[in-house]
């Protein structure tokens, strides 16, 4: 195996160290990422094991070869989704209940497409009011209608408006994240055959 | 207190689509509503692995594979297929192991045509095989650094490694050829045993073998043999081969690829 000194650094010193062709780090991006690309791509193609792999080779090769267009490392793993969101569109995609899916992947990922589109954004602020509907803690509900928000805030900026220590804030995101869980799990067993 | 209908069993069932109707049919239910304890359970888990229970994710060696094809495109001779070969000015290639050598020269890849033959490679059990370049650096130590794209130029100081992938098991020669001369062996040495399908990276003692375009000749071309069966060195002592078809040719019952490289001035 291919060693990877890498899960030390943080994603965006790996990804510029990937940019300039370091294999070590182009290694750890891959380890800490072919989990859930492969996940999602399964997810995307209905379970077919050898396209979803084809996939996410595709994915990776794609991202690899063009980090340097990358502008910001800090949204890498949007970026990366993005990639595989687009090789993945058409592999039944096209059906609502599999869009959802992929809709609730993408929020529980948090991953957010670097260039999204308006009906994009509206069917993700859907999505998360829908969740929202169904968590009875107040505390939880302030904070992600900000985090979620137009605009959309930090948790430091919640910490700070709502007055709030900036771990409840986070504690409280961790909350909705396992209700976002919650719907990835409906969302899978109901496209499941 | 823990959910009594999703349960850590019940959920790692679910991820496995291993529940039965009646029970899929209760936990859909259950999980429209407000569940505290669910999300508790839900908190201990990424998504990650709930779109990729353990028993379905990859193998080391699964993992390995798919990073090094997702570094190297996975067929560059299909892009490169559609433009005929340009013949270049191909000054040579030197073989030798990483010595830090200042190039004052781009090298690139360039991949000729590839057709099969009219009977295409002769018996079944012949193996595809195909040379995946790669850029390196000594420190001291080779290893790769980069993949290279199809045409793909080598910075100067970088070294060129190679690749092999193979579709089934084969002894597997590397041979250099300088312009109007016959190919000489390069890789490996005699007595090497058969390879196994799949892909490896040339070396010698477990270091990786590098080439550096540090001495001038002319006509640098790189072939690869991969025989099923082990080949003598006076079958490998052919004539000069300028196209992939003329590689092919010589040893029909092998799978073979071919590598120009371009040095040109930097």
């Amino acid at each position: 195996m291919i060693q990877s000194p890498g899960t030390q650094i943080e994603e965006p010193d790996l990804v510029r160290l990937a940019a300039r062709g370091d294999r070590a780090a182009q290694q750890a991006l891959f380890d800490r990422h072919q989990r859930g690309v492969l996940g999602y791509c399964l997810l995307a193609c209905n379970g077919d094991r050898e396209r979803a792999l084809e996939l996410t080779q595709e994915t990776f090769l794609r991202a690899l070869t063009s980090l340097r267009q990358l502008q910001q490392a800090e949204r890498f793993r949007s970026w990366l989704y993005s990639i595989a969101a687009n090789l993945c569109r058409g592999f039944g995609t096209q059906e609502a209940r599999r869009r959802e899916l992929l809709a609730v992947v993408q929020l529980s990922l948090d991953v957010v497409p670097p260039e999204e589109e308006p009906r994009e954004r509206e069917a993700r602020i859907a999505l998360v009011q829908r969740l929202l509907s169904r968590v009875t803690d107040p505390g939880v509900r302030a904070v992600v209608s900000l985090k979620y928000g137009e605009p959309e805030h930090t948790t430091r900026e919640i910490a700070a408006r709502l007055g709030l220590p900036h771990g409840t804030v986070t504690s409280k995101l961790v909350r909705f994240r396992a209700a976002i869980k919650r719907e990835l799990l409906r969302a899978m067993l109901e496209e499941a055959p | 207190m823990p959910c009594e209908i999703v349960t850590e069993g019940v959920f790692r069932a679910a991820l496995r689509r291993q529940l039965s109707p009646e029970q899929r049919a209760a936990v859909l239910r259950h999980l429209r509503e407000p569940c505290e304890a669910c999300l508790d359970l839900f908190e201990g888990c990424t998504p990650e692995e709930m779109m990729l229970p353990r028993e379905q994710q990859l193998s080391a060696e699964e993992q390995e594979a798919l990073f090094v094809r997702a570094l190297a495109p996975t067929e560059p001779a299909v892009t490169m297929a559609r433009a005929p070969r340009r013949h270049r000015w191909q000054p040579q290639l030197a073989l030798g192991l990483a010595a830090a050598v200042a190039i004052v020269a781009l090298v690139t890849t360039v991949r000729p045509a590839r057709q099969q033959l009219g009977g295409g490679v002769k018996g079944a059990a012949a193996p595809t095989a195909s040379l995946i370049p790669l850029a390196g650096v000594s420190t001291p130590t080779p290893h790769v650094v980069r993949a290279l794209a199809p045409g793909g130029s080598l910075a100067p100081g970088e070294l060129l490694l190679l690749r092999i992938r193979l579709s089934a098991p084969a002894w597997v020669y590397l041979l250099s050829q300088k312009q109007g001369e016959a190919a000489e062996l390069l890789w490996p040495r005699p007595g090497t045993a058969r390879h196994e399908a799949g892909e490896f990276e040339l070396a010698e003692s477990g270091s990786a073998l590098a080439l550096e375009p540090s001495a001038l000749g002319v006509g640098g071309q790189l072939l690869l043999i991969a025989s099923p069966k082990p080949l003598s060195e006076s079958r490998l002592r052919v004539k000069p081969l300028h196209t992939f078809e003329e590689l092919q040719r010589a040893f029909p019952d092998c799978g073979v690829d071919m590598l120009p490289i371009v040095v040109e001035p930097h």
